[in-house]
């Protein structure tokens, strides 16, 4: 089994990476018209038995691409780091400054590493959420903030109020969703795993009254059987002499 | 008495200095080169050089599976004709080489594979190769306890048959042809490992091995899966080629159960399976996906073919796994071989053979040996030329592109 060193996530298995393609191919420059090159880029390998340098896809972690030194005969995997020029002088600048100040267990929560990701341990940002003071550092975004300060329970369903916490990484979130800002800045529907935090931000939960944990609006889970996905597209459509019970569930 | 007395079927004799022609790799491929070579071109002072044994490489580790079920033009004739020698194979060398035509069926499970398909094997009939389609009802019958129910992940609307494809024994192949070619001259030289060429004015006379050197006047290298490596140290230069390792599994031995290769493929999940005369349940899937020359594999392909084995065959879960192997595939930028000329002269390349090596054997082994002999392609292989990418015409069977690892 192969396992890679995320320089974001850590050790992780096989299973969450997707091998993507030769990362010493140089791709020519769109000004470069020559069939030679082209035809070398896209055709050619080296194929070495030996150090092969490759990229890899952290798709069911982090996201980020990774740049791999791994042997092709004895499968030894020499170097994990960001394929981005960017990301690997944001990580060893990050890195840096924690092992220059942090004592081991410093920085740890009951939450949260004591080193390693993209965040800046010794900036913290106070926000709020839900009228409450939270924590987090910069490069946090709303989600990772909130899960490092406890925060499983972050909102709730829009119909049936049922209670979401913070399923992905990623812009497919469809849990942890809020409103920011206040009055007429105000916007909805934000994903908190994509959306950083900044000083004095203002994160409401969704569909909650008067809080996440004791909603409300989480009555309507009582009449769930009579208000089926969908019974709106039937239940308001006349003519409704014709309707018969049973349509409307 | 009993098993006494039998004499090697092969001479093991010690290289000489000079030959007409060297072929690197004792597999198959090499194997039925040199066969061919003394056989229909009269050309017997022939070494074939082996590192380890003769078939010890993807010879040895495949699933056996011989078909002709092609639609690209370059592919085609060369998958038939490699198909009709398998026909006549046990005759032609003497040697059973247990060819057994069962039939190949590929599952299909949504109307768009059907049609792909349909497209796919009415082009084969069009080219004089058979193939029947069978709907849900008829490949029930000859397939009872697949997964027919309705519930199935994928659920099976037919099949197409290749009735005149089948399976055949790996090790009696390449022990037919050894045997065939030893006696008709060819020396089978194994435990020789070819480590650099010998050049002389930009041409290769010959090749250093672990056992002395070996001139030539032509060498023929056909090393699937270490071609790169080889190539390399030849001159050819990078070439459009990974290598990549395949696994493949054996059940323990069980009374008669599949007497055709099932064989399917639905987006990610990609299957094969036949039973060995032995019993066992022999299959596989996809690559591991990350360029290798290990022969070993890795745990998520295991948990990857197992899980496509019980979609369509519940009925094998509580089947234990016997063996489990890896071989070093060539994966070409098209999924198709090479059969060809090079740019150095009397240096010959027979390589990138993908999924499909084992099949191809006596096709390969007989363009290849046509190839060396006449300086010049069949043209059964004509289109198997290295250079086809830079001419803009890929032989891209699956249509995923220059990424080798789709293929």
């Amino acid at each position: 089994m192969l396992r890679l060193n995320c320089p974001f996530c850590g050790l992780r298995d096989h299973h969450e990476f997707a091998y993507l393609e030769d990362a010493s191919v140089q791709m020519p420059s769109f000004e470069d018209t020559s069939e030679k090159a082209w035809f070398e880029a896209v055709f050619l390998r080296k194929n070495p038995r030996g150090v092969h340098v490759e990229h890899w896809h952290h798709i069911h972690g982090c996201r980020m691409i990774l740049r791999v030194e791994r042997d092709t005969q004895t499968h030894v995997i020499s170097k994990v780091e960001a394929a981005h020029p960017s990301f690997r002088q944001r990580l060893s600048d990050v890195n840096a400054k924690q092992s220059s100040s942090a004592k081991p267990g410093q920085n740890m929560t009951g939450f949260r590493l004591d080193k390693g990701g993209l965040i800046e341990r010794r900036q913290k940002i106070n926000f709020r959420f839900n009228g409450q003071q939270v924590t987090g550092f910069k490069g946090d975004t709303i989600a990772s903030a909130l899960m490092a300060s406890g925060h499983m329970l972050v909102g709730r369903s829009f119909k049936y109020h049922r209670p979401r916490g913070i399923m992905s990484a990623g812009v497919e979130e469809g849990g942890a969703l809020f409103n920011t800002g206040d009055g007429a800045a105000r916007v909805p529907n934000v994903k908190g795993t994509v959306t950083e935090i900044s000083e004095g931000l203002r994160v409401y939960s969704q569909n909650v009254f008067p809080s996440p944990g004791f909603d409300l609006g989480a009555v309507n889970g009582l009449i769930a059987p009579f208000i089926t996905a969908g019974f709106y597209y039937k239940t308001f459509m006349g003519p409704f002499a014709n309707t018969k019970f049973w349509m409307l569930v | 008495m009993g098993q006494a007395g039998w004499a090697p079927a092969w001479r093991q004799p010690e290289p000489k200095l000079k030959y007409d022609v060297i072929i690197i790799g004792g597999g198959g491929h090499g194997l039925a080169t040199a066969y061919y070579l003394a056989k229909l071109h009269g050309i017997t002072n022939v070494a074939l050089l082996e590192k380890g044994w003769i078939g010890g490489g993807n010879s040895g580790r495949n699933t056996t599976i011989v078909r002709s079920n092609y639609f690209v033009e370059a592919n085609t004739a060369f998958y038939e004709h490699s198909l009709k020698l398998w026909e006549g194979l046990s005759h032609d060398l003497n040697y059973n080489v247990m060819f057994s035509q069962r039939g190949h069926l590929n599952l299909f499970f949504t109307p768009g594979q059907r049609d792909a398909m349909m497209r796919r094997y009415n082009i084969m009939r069009l080219n004089g190769i058979d193939g029947e389609f069978l709907d849900r009802e008829q490949v029930q019958k000859m397939v009872p306890h697949l997964n027919y129910s309705e519930q199935s992940r994928l659920p099976i609307l037919g099949g197409f048959l290749q009735a005149r494809a089948g399976t055949a024994r790996h090790d009696a192949v390449n022990w037919g042809y050894a045997r065939a070619a030893s006696a008709l001259g060819v020396d089978i030289i194994q435990n020789c490992e070819v480590t650099g060429f010998i050049k002389k004015a930009g041409r290769i006379v010959g090749v250093e091995t672990s056992r002395g050197e070996v001139e030539a006047e032509k060498i023929g290298m056909a090393v699937a899966g270490s071609t790169s490596v080889l190539a390399a140290q030849a001159g050819l230069g990078p070439l459009p080629i990974e290598s990549h390792k395949l696994q493949a599994f054996v059940s323990e031995p069980i009374k008669p159960f599949l007497d055709t290769v099932v064989v399917y493929g639905a987006g990610h999940g990609h299957f094969y399976i036949s039973q060995s005369d032995k019993g066992g349940m022999v299959f596989g899937g996809d690559l591991d996906g990350y360029n290798s020359y290990a022969q070993r594999g890795n745990l998520p392909i295991y948990t990857d073919v197992a899980s496509c084995a019980m979609n369509v065959m519940p009925a094998l879960g509580r089947i234990k796994l016997l063996r489990q192997w890896a071989g070093i595939m060539d994966m070409s930028m098209d999924g198709s071989p090479f059969i060809t000329k090079t740019n150095l002269s009397g240096f010959y390349l027979n390589a990138g053979w993908c999924y499909g090596g084992f099949k191809a054997i006596p096709g390969s082994g007989w363009c290849f040996a046509h190839t060396i002999a006449h300086d010049q392609p069949h043209e059964i292989n004509s289109l198997l030329t290295l250079d086809r990418y830079a001419q803009g015409r890929q032989i891209d069977e699956s249509g995923h592109g220059p990424f080798p690892k789709s293929h």
